[in-house]
């Protein structure tokens, strides 16, 4: 009631639903073709050694990428069921 | 007129309403309609959890060690699922398929049969729907397909059509790579929403309402990568003053006029001006107001009766 005569609208939605009536809007954008680096939240704080850190766990990481690819192939080379 | 007198009833008795197969409807044809002319405001309940941080997933998951972070996934959903059910109007995002697919296996029938029906009547929509959130720089493409196909095969096979997440939903990782966006137009994604951008980026792109854009993720590619971006105007935070989980401490709204406490006018004046300041920042007259934080929603109740009286 306090919003009565207001050019405002409230209600429950949804990111998906916001892009629909954003969409609906006809409006123009502008274009974007590089990236979102680096991320600085302050003039101090750039978000850069994540690039790095913990170099072990990532390079198992990547290692475990290659392991799962190869047993990916194999397991439908030797047509075995599929577990998951 | 079946519809409203169940609702009818359901106001009444406070049963909670299951509308008819023949009228239900997910993904945008559930949406309520945007209206010309005016101010939308697009009020979005969400829980941002980390698959893994400051505590390990299982931790998150039951809520142990909650002298570290106090956060228990299961009773997000668990308490979700039950304020969702008590209005159709309600709606809520869930993000991560690696939190909700390990409470799936766990419900019995009852709850089982809720969430479908839910889902299909978009009261539930998935966001993002990998098996998390994933890093943009640290991560292989591969990887990064592996693990959305892993989430979005669970949903497809539980929801069917419904279980789609639209947009994804990247609030968090810290910077976003090109790559990534022309991974999720691949998909078949129509649209992206981020969090963190660099402070400058983000104060001009707020000063020339640039905070929406057509990303093109892939020279190559061209418009088939294209992939509309949204930056958020709060990263994924309330705004100051409206955090009602059992987390925060803002006061809640107090609707009853004999209470020396009433305060439905001052809230609402104060979220209106944010409302429509946050509007100059933005293209079309619509905004979205993320309404959750970090492992919110333990106690889905609090969120939501204060929503339903903000929105009242």
């Amino acid at each position: 009631a306090a919003k009565d005569g207001l050019d405002i609208k409230l209600f429950y939605s949804t990111p998906d639903c916001y892009l629909k009536a954003v969409k609906d809007a006809n409006a123009t954008f502008p274009i974007k073709q590089d990236d979102f680096f680096p991320y600085a939240s302050d003039s101090t704080a750039y978000w850069t050694g994540y690039f790095t850190s913990r170099p072990t766990t990532k390079y198992f990481e990547r290692l475990g990428n290659n392991y799962l690819q190869v047993l990916k192939q194999l397991q439908v080379l030797a047509n075995l069921e599929e577990h998951n | 007129m079946i519809v409203a007198v169940l609702l009818l009833v359901s106001a009444v008795s406070g049963i909670p309403v299951e509308l008819p197969k023949s009228v239900e409807k997910c993904g945008y044809e559930s949406c309520t309609q945007a209206e010309p002319g005016v101010l939308n405001v697009h009020i979005v309940p969400h829980t941002h959890d980390d698959v893994g941080w400051l505590k390990t997933v299982d931790q998150y998951y039951f809520g142990s060690r909650n002298n570290i972070q106090k956060a228990g996934v299961q009773y997000i959903l668990d308490s979700v699922v039950k304020e969702l059910w008590q209005d159709p109007k309600r709606r809520f995002i869930y993000v991560e398929t690696a939190f909700f697919w390990k409470w799936w296996v766990r419900q019995g029938d009852d709850v089982r049969h809720k969430v479908h029906t839910m889902v299909r009547q978009g009261r539930l929509q998935f966001v993002g729907g990998a098996w998390s959130m994933n890093d943009e720089a640290a991560s292989h493409y591969q990887s990064t397909i592996d693990q959305f196909t892993r989430g979005l095969r669970k949903l497809n096979e539980t929801f069917g059509v419904c279980g789609i997440p639209r947009v994804g939903w990247q609030i968090d990782p810290f910077g976003h790579s090109r790559e990534f966006a022309s991974l999720l137009a691949g998909m078949g994604y129509d649209g992206l929403f981020l969090g963190r951008i660099d402070y400058q980026d983000k104060r001009t792109r707020l000063n020339n309402k640039e905070m929406e854009m057509i990303w093109r993720g892939d020279d190559n590619l061209g418009a088939s990568s294209d992939i509309f971006t949204g930056v958020l105007y709060n990263t994924y935070s309330p705004p100051p003053g409206f955090c009602f989980d059992v987390l925060c401490d803002d006061e809640p709204i107090i609707d009853d006029p004999h209470s020396p406490m009433y305060n439905v006018d001052e809230r609402v004046d104060k979220f209106l001006a944010i409302s429509k300041n946050m509007s100059k920042r933005y293209r079309t007259n619509n905004i979205l107001i993320t309404m959750g934080e970090d492992f919110h929603y333990q106690d889905a109740e609090m969120w939501f009766h204060n929503l339903d009286k903000l929105i009242q």
